[in-house]
């Protein structure tokens, strides 16, 4: 049987989950040693992709990226961090910031395959679109 | 001037002012893979089946398309347009809505896509209605049993296959037998009659396409119709819905209390077409390669075919699916299927057709299973047992084909049907009023034709009505109204046919 990546990922969770600290370089050697021998050492990478975002699933995190045109404040990272646990039931939040100027003003917010766009090229493009119409 | 353009001003003043910025929270996913008019999406972890979904391309373009199959980590979604423009990465966003077609006054005399657009060159379709194209059809207590009949002008259906307002009567037969156009002298004949109609051309060449739509025109017939087209060259997705889009259509008239015809033009196209996209989408195949919902496929359509109570508008719509058999193989898959699913079947037979015998409805191999309780008492009376007659006529003139002894009543039986086989035959594109019909049946069943010569019976059967129309056309307009057969009626078409007959000779 082919095991998918997520298989892999899923089960080295639930592993280490319940393993001793002292163990943990057995483990994942011995992890190694099964990826390869299944023939699967080059789908390692999406391996450890997978694991990171099942590692914060179960840890209750969520990773989100905000993009504006200039620096966003604390007070107002803290806000939206707030509004991302608030919709994801997060026990933590984890939030990038990426300068994109193309934005123009306000900001857009992704986590997960959610976005929320309160840019204001979003409102000059929906301007446009009502003008024309 | 100067007032128009303070006027435009004005308007774009409103508009600006009247634009509140709103933020919205989106699903998204990304594209994973594209090609063949499929693709798969990751993330859209809330997408629904059927849901719309909006591809948006790196050249700024949207694109649409349907999610099918929900899986694990990803979705299978068909593309509406032009995939070879959406590259892999693009980003995908729910619409949260199902996939809709304009309906309602101004889709009539147009052809569209499968989506709604205009592809007629007659401009944007004016409807601000639209309808759903997948819809519950209506339940058992929204629904009454066909009452009324669907003239389809052709003699040997009116007769012997009569179809009542709702119901789902399957025209099936090899290629080239005359399918379309049976369908086609049925819509032309509801001119007049208050029926609206549909005509869904699935995977159809778009040449048959223009000249059918002519031909609709030259007989003034898209002044009740719609056209719903998806060519042969079209994507297997525009394919697939087409039949539901044109439904959709029709049932908006159906809401409104009207009755409606709708015509499939065809499904093995239509059953090819979702076999490719089941097949790219990587669901099992079953028989002939065909998933295993796609009995379900037709079921769901042909059943929002129906007759609504009177309570619930009494509107109805009434539909023709057409199936091509491949060799006269009436059992294979997707016949047999839509065979069950209809309540009836119009039979072409080759045999019939190469011997000249057109529209080639094999009387034995038809049947109609509600519409001889819509069917006119008139015309029941009077053409009750011409199906039988038919049939054993075929069975008979196969068996004494090459015997020369023949008693009495066996011969008669021949002389009859041979021309009960002439009165059957009609020309294309011109489909017979229901009076006229009547008293040709009339003069058959009574032996008025028994001495006619058989190669003369179609030009009496062309004077009978030149006839009548001359010189009692009081007949024809009593047989519509009165829609039974009395003795003073009875009386008179014999005294017409009578007449007529002495000045035949």
């Amino acid at each position: 049987m082919r095991y998918k990546p997520k298989h892999y990922a899923e089960a080295l969770c639930d592993i280490l989950d319940s393993a001793d600290k002292d163990r943990l370089n057995d483990i994942l050697e011995g992890f190694i040693e099964l990826v390869a021998e299944n023939g699967d050492i080059g789908r390692m990478d999406e391996i450890v992709d997978i694991f990171g975002e099942e590692f914060d699933r179960r840890e209750g995190v969520v990773k989100a990226k905000v993009f504006s045109s200039h620096v966003i404040d604390r007070d107002m990272i803290s806000v939206l961090k707030e509004h991302v646990a608030s919709r994801t039931d997060a026990l933590h939040v984890d939030i990038d910031q990426e300068i994109d100027e193309d934005v123009l003003g306000g900001m857009i917010l992704s986590y997960g395959d959610k976005i929320m766009d309160a840019s204001l090229r979003k409102d000059i493009k929906e301007m446009g679109e009502r003008i024309r119409s | 001037m100067a007032g128009s353009k303070d006027q435009i001003v004005e308007q774009l003043k409103k508009r600006i002012e009247g634009f509140k910025p709103r933020v919205v929270e989106e699903n998204v996913g990304s594209v994973l893979q594209v090609g063949d008019g499929i693709a798969r999406v990751s993330g859209l972890s809330e997408a629904m089946s059927s849901e719309v979904i909006r591809f948006e391309t790196s050249a700024g373009e949207s694109i649409y398309g349907v999610v099918l199959n929900l899986e694990e980590d990803e979705v299978g979604a068909i593309v509406l347009g032009d995939s070879s423009a959406i590259k892999e990465g693009d980003r995908v966003v729910r619409e949260n809505r199902i996939l809709d077609v304009p309906v309602g006054e101004g889709v009539i005399g147009r052809v569209l896509d499968p989506m709604g657009n205009s592809v007629d060159g007659k401009g944007k379709i004016s409807s601000k209605e639209s309808g759903p194209i997948e819809k519950i059809a209506p339940g058992v207590i929204e629904r009454a049993s066909v009452n009324t009949p669907l003239q389809t002008g052709i003699k040997a259906i009116d007769s012997m296959v009569p179809i009542g307002r709702g119901q789902r009567e399957l025209i099936i037969g090899d290629r080239q037998l005359g399918k379309t156009a049976i369908a086609i002298d049925t819509i032309i004949n509801q001119k007049g009659e208050n029926v609206k109609c549909v005509y869904v051309a699935i995977g159809q060449k778009e040449s048959k396409i223009a000249g059918i739509v002519s031909k609709l025109e030259e007989h003034g017939a898209m002044e009740y119709t719609t056209v719903v087209l998806a060519g042969a060259s079209d994507p297997a997705s525009t394919v697939f819905i087409a039949p539901y889009a044109g439904c959709t259509i029709a049932e908006y008239f159906l809401d409104k209390g009207e009755d409606v015809l709708i015509v499939y033009d065809d499904l093995s196209k239509h059953a090819v077409a979702y076999r490719e996209i089941s097949l790219l989408l990587r669901r099992p195949p079953g028989r002939e390669a065909y998933p295993g919902d796609v009995f379900y496929l037709h079921s769901r359509l042909l059943e929002r075919a129906c007759k609504l109570s009177d309570k619930h508008g009494g509107g109805s719509i009434t539909a023709l699916p057409i199936i091509e058999t491949q060799a006269g193989d009436v059992s294979a898959y997707i016949p047999t299927n839509v065979i069950s699913i209809t309540d009836g079947q119009i039979y072409l037979d080759s045999q019939l057709f190469y011997k000249g015998n057109r529209p080639a409805i094999d009387a034995g191999n038809s049947v109609s299973r509600v519409g001889g309780d819509a069917q006119l008492k008139i015309v029941k009376k009077v053409a009750g047992k011409m199906r039988l007659e038919a049939a054993q006529y075929r069975e008979l003139a196969a068996f004494t084909q090459f015997g020369s002894d023949i008693d009495k009543e066996t011969r008669e039986k021949l002389d009859r049907g041979e021309r009960l086989t002439e009165i059957l035959k009609q020309d294309q594109y011109s489909p017979l009023d229901v009076s006229k019909q009547v008293i040709i049946f009339y003069a058959l069943v009574n032996g008025y034709l028994d001495d006619v010569e058989r190669s003369k019976v179609r030009d009496f059967e062309k004077g009978l009505y030149e006839f009548v129309e001359n010189n009692s056309p009081e007949i024809l307009e009593e047989i519509k109204s009165k829609a039974d057969l009395d003795e003073k009626l009875e009386d008179e078409i014999k005294d017409a046919i009578g007449s007529y007959k002495s000045t035949w000779a």
